[in-house]
């Protein structure tokens, strides 16, 4: 038998007389019957008595123990609801009385140690009692003690508050507490998550209305430079934990307006912060809308990643290739909302997502922006070139070794064949065997400490190639190919687009076992037909490629001049498409500098 | 469409992939065989011939740099296997019972044939070529007046393996005297567009190699002659694959070199006979020269004297080959393209080739003067 029966037992059974009751009733009865009913209830009660006194001996001690701890919680929990009840009626509104309030707070959150409930007096001569609740380590103690409680119990206008009760919270907003951002709250469900997100409750005593002080100090990480996106000659700045910092990143970048920030609060138990962001004027009120609504529909226990919900925001959720693009640095998110796209944040998730994010979007990097055009444009070449090789190297060599060796120049079929001279395996073997080491070794380096896993990286990336090769279970030419796969396919700045193609690499590698150079084609056409399927927000993931668009093929592939980029992307219908003007370029004229100096030569002449 | 029906579909669709697909015989290419030349020799029975498989050893593979010359390794380098038989798919038989591995013929370099193959065997063995599938119809054929597997079983201190030495002299078309190489595919289709017939490199072993500076011509499979090393020249000329031919004039005892230009066949028919005129127009360079100082007029001179040879030596070999009734240049070819009904009217060509008068205009200009080409 669990606790809960046996509390629903002890609840469920009607309580005994009080002594004066039994004593009176004792003496009221008048009748036979009525003396016969009272005993057979006596022996009813003494009957269950028996029975819960039976329970009680059958447990530990210490669960006896907490039994009644917990039978006491639970009465004085209830008797601060009788009180709110008798004053408003509702158990959901503050009653005005201190006492009440903590003993409820004393007996629900209170219970745990890092709430904080502050019994104190308002006033020096004159005094009101006073309630300040506080969530200990995501509060600012300073503002607290000094900006709180400190100026409250030496406010000498007490009387003012005693003639007002109901507007004493309001007095003590104006008058007293400084704190920058104070609020006035009444529902318990809305003041508990309050407290529990960092914020100051201060109840006064005969006032309905409580404040909300905001004292929130989270512990945070500093802006650190981004790990998983770096930049050469970009902004240094990525996202924190804390949802705030990663607003204060943005706003910083555009500081107009028009930016806007729509909060939201998902999961029943987390009551996450989620900031819905997008650029008024510019971005298309369907998506932003779209987004918000897809948002408000899900329902979530707890919000632990922001990535539970890119699920909601992607069309197509079961796709290998990522809808939602994560980014950790604030520059790139605030130039995707000034192109026009919406931004999500997530509060505790250090990465912010935008949509609608296309397939080129996770192949563009800060460093395409920040230096010349022919860089850009050289950068994204090489990170496809990269993906190709990536791609399709261990593939080709799979069906050119097995399949197709006829379409090799005969040189270098007569080199292979000399490198693969005493190897007991296929091809395709090679290749697992390799690749599942690169996977070991990219595993392991990730989870270690970070100087150590550059040292087993290299070492073991050396050791264990040496030493398949010298063992004879691989090629050398292999090693070759494998490190220029590894390489190739991390070169996609978005980790999250890596992983894609690591997964449809063994696709393409069956593909090219099973039917040769075909197979590759086969594979390669079925990918492209599934990136041209796809779309999220209505926007195709494969734009500008597919459906053509020659305007934004300009900041595709390669990256044309600033100067081309007058108008935003077409594929996200924003409201405002024109981005820059470019001015009309007068002749300079002659500089003053030019004549000071002839003349000056003139002189010396 | 129910999620079963769609299985279903799915599951049949890749069966049926699978089930075309090669994997099942797939092989690593050090499983099989690398067959780099054949060699084709008549057999001693009637309606027969040889076969020569030849493939590199393991040993010569591992110890090869592919593109490189000779190590001079005492070892050897390649191995044969000889099949014989009325048909290609019996020697292959034959030899495929000799080795461990797969034969495989995707990879092959040269096709030697020997002169003294019968035009039956000979369209046979083509007929046969064409037929396997992994052959990609781009291996260099050869002609020998000697035994073909002598010839492969040559070697050269130029390349490791017989074929690479034929793969890298055809390869570069300006690297010889005469643009020689002639494809798979090329040989087979001028045996195939009525009108011209098909030449062969021929090739004879030498103290230090091979040598390759003739002509084998053929019409219709058939073996007819063997130009000389001078009628190769001129041959060349009129092909247009001449780049290295090269004239000495004892009169100036000029030498002019690097002979080579464009050849423009046309043909016309008047009052019922077939006229072919090749336009020669060609540039030269000087090698040497009796005075040092020459002038532009005995360089006029011997630029004539050049044109004149040239001419004079492309009509004999124009006539002899008329009187062979080979048509090498494919002049017939060029009348069915550019007069297509009169052409139908001269069936067979080979009647009415040797009447065709066949006028030569060759221009020789020495516009590089002493440099070295």
């Amino acid at each position: 038998m669990g606790w809960f029966d046996i509390f629903r037992r002890r609840s469920d059974r009607k309580d005994p007389p009080s002594s004066t009751q039994t004593v009176l009733d004792h003496k009221a009865p008048t009748s036979r019957n009525e003396a016969i009913d009272h005993a057979v209830e006596t022996v009813n009660s003494a009957t269950t008595a028996q029975e819960t006194l039976k329970i009680i001996l059958d447990l530990h001690l210490n669960v006896l123990r907490d039994l009644i701890s917990e039978t006491q919680t639970f009465q004085k929990r209830l008797e601060a609801f009788t009180q709110d009840l008798e004053t408003r009626l509702s158990l959901n509104t503050f009653s005005g009385q201190v006492d009440a309030a903590y003993d409820r707070l004393k007996n629900t959150i209170g219970q745990s140690p890092d709430i904080i409930l502050r019994r104190f007096y308002i006033g020096r001569k004159q005094q009101i009692p006073a309630l300040l609740v506080c969530e200990d380590g995501l509060s600012d103690n300073q503002m607290i003690d000094q900006d709180t409680i400190y100026l409250l119990q030496r406010f000498e206008n007490v009387q003012s508050l005693k003639e007002n009760p109901a507007i004493a919270h309001q007095i003590v907003h104006d008058s007293v507490v400084s704190i920058g951002h104070a609020t006035v709250e009444t529902q318990w469900s809305k003041l508990l998550i309050d407290v529990m997100g960092g914020n100051t409750l201060v109840f006064i005593d005969g006032c309905l209305e409580v404040l909300v002080l905001d004292t929130v100090k989270y512990p945070a990480r500093a802006i650190e430079q981004p790990t998983t996106e770096r930049a050469v000659k970009g902004p240094q700045e990525s996202f924190n934990e804390v949802i705030l910092t990663q607003m204060n990143l943005i706003r910083r970048r555009i500081k107009g307006p028009a930016l806007s920030f729509e909060p939201l609060v998902m999961g029943e138990l987390s009551n996450t912060s989620i900031i819905v962001a997008h650029v008024q004027g510019v971005a298309n009120p369907a998506i932003v809308l779209a987004v918000k609504e897809r948002l408000a529909s899900l329902t979530l226990a707890n919000v632990e990643y922001g990535n539970e919900l890119s699920s909601v925001l992607s069309d197509n959720p079961s796709s290998l290739f990522p809808q939602v693009r994560f980014s950790e640095r604030a520059d790139i998110i605030a130039r995707d909302l000034a192109l026009g796209k919406v931004a999500i944040l997530v509060d505790n998730t250090p990465y912010a997502m935008t949509v609608p994010s296309t397939f080129m979007d996770f192949y563009q990097t800060t460093d395409d922006y920040t230096g010349s055009f022919w860089e850009g444009s050289l950068q994204r070449l090489i990170r496809f070139i990269g993906l190709f090789i990536g791609l399709l190297m261990p593939p080709l060599y799979v069906a050119l070794i097995s399949v197709d060796p006829e379409l090799l120049p005969t040189r270098l079929v007569i080199t292979i064949e000399a490198s693969r001279l005493g190897i007991p395996f296929p091809p395709i073997f090679e290749v697992i065997i390799m690749w599942t080491i690169i996977e070991i070794l990219r595993e392991a380096a990730i989870r270690l400490p970070k100087g150590l896993s550059t040292t087993l990286g290299t070492v073991g990336a050396i050791v264990v190639g040496t030493a398949v090769v010298k063992a004879a279970i691989v090629s050398d030419l292999m090693i070759v190919i494998i490190t220029l796969t590894a390489l190739g396919l991390f070169t996609s700045p978005v980790y999250s687009m890596a992983t894609p193609w690591r997964v449809l690499f063994w696709f393409v590698i069956i593909a090219s076992y099973f039917f040769g150079t075909y197979g590759i084609i086969l594979a390669v056409v079925g990918i492209i037909a599934h990136l041209a399927s796809l779309e999220n927000f209505n926007v195709p993931y494969f734009s500008p490629f597919g459906p053509l668009n020659l305007r934004d093929l300009k900041d595709s592939m390669v990256r044309f001049p600033y100067s081309a980029f007058k108008k935003r992307p077409a594929y996200l219908a924003t409201v405002n498409p024109v981005q820059r003007t470019e001015p009309q370029r007068t002749p300079m004229p002659h500089p003053p500098m030019v004549s000071m100096q002839r003349e000056r030569l003139d002189d010396d002449v | 469409m129910t999620t079963s029906n769609l299985l279903i579909r799915i599951t049949l669709m890749m069966g049926l992939t699978l089930s075309l697909s090669a994997c099942w015989d797939n092989r690593p290419i050090n499983d099989r065989m690398l067959v780099l030349s054949m060699g084709f020799d008549p057999a001693h029975k009637a309606h027969q011939y040889q076969v020569t498989f030849q493939a590199p050893t393991p040993s010569a593979t591992a110890s090869s740099d592919a593109g490189g010359g000779s190590s001079g390794s005492s070892g050897m380098e390649v191995f044969d296997v000889k099949g014989t038989g009325p048909d290609l798919a019996a020697t292959f038989s034959q030899a495929q019972a000799q080795v461990s591995k797969d034969l495989f013929l995707g990879q092959l370099i040269l096709l030697a044939i020997s002169t003294k193959l019968p035009p039956g065997e000979l369209a046979s063995i083509m007929n046969s070529l064409t037929r396997i599938g992994t052959l990609d119809k781009t291996p260099f054929v050869i002609a020998t007046n000697q035994s073909a597997t002598q010839v492969l079983e040559h070697t050269s201190p130029q390349a490791r393996f017989p074929c690479f030495y034929f793969l890298t002299l055809f390869s570069c078309p300006t690297c010889q005297t005469d643009s020689l190489g002639v494809r798979l595919w090329q040989f087979l289709s001028r045996e195939a567009t009525p009108g011209v017939d098909a030449f062969l490199p021929v090739v004879s072993t030498a103290p230090q190699g091979f040598t390759t500076d003739t002509v084998a011509l053929y019409r219709k499979y058939r073996y007819v002659t063997t130009l000389s090393p001078k009628e190769t020249q001129i041959f060349g000329i009129l092909e247009g694959i001449s780049h290295k031919a090269n004239f000495y004039f004892p009169r100036w005892q000029a030498d002019i070199r690097a002979v080579s230009g464009g050849s423009h066949l046309s043909t016309a028919v008047i009052h019922g006979k077939v006229h072919a005129t090749i336009n020669l127009r060609l540039t030269a360079t000087l090698a040497s020269i009796g005075s040092v100082t020459e002038d532009a007029q005995e360089l006029s001179m011997v630029a004539q004297a050049a044109s004149k040879r040239i001419t004079d030596d492309a009509r004999r070999l124009i006539k002899k080959t008329q009187a062979l009734d080979v048509d090498p240049l494919g002049i017939g070819r060029m009348l069915s393209w550019q007069h297509p009904r009169s052409y139908a009217q001269y069936l067979p060509w080979h009647q009415e080739y040797p009447k065709v008068d066949v006028t030569v205009h060759c221009t020789v200009t020495i516009n590089k003067m002493g440099d070295i080409k």
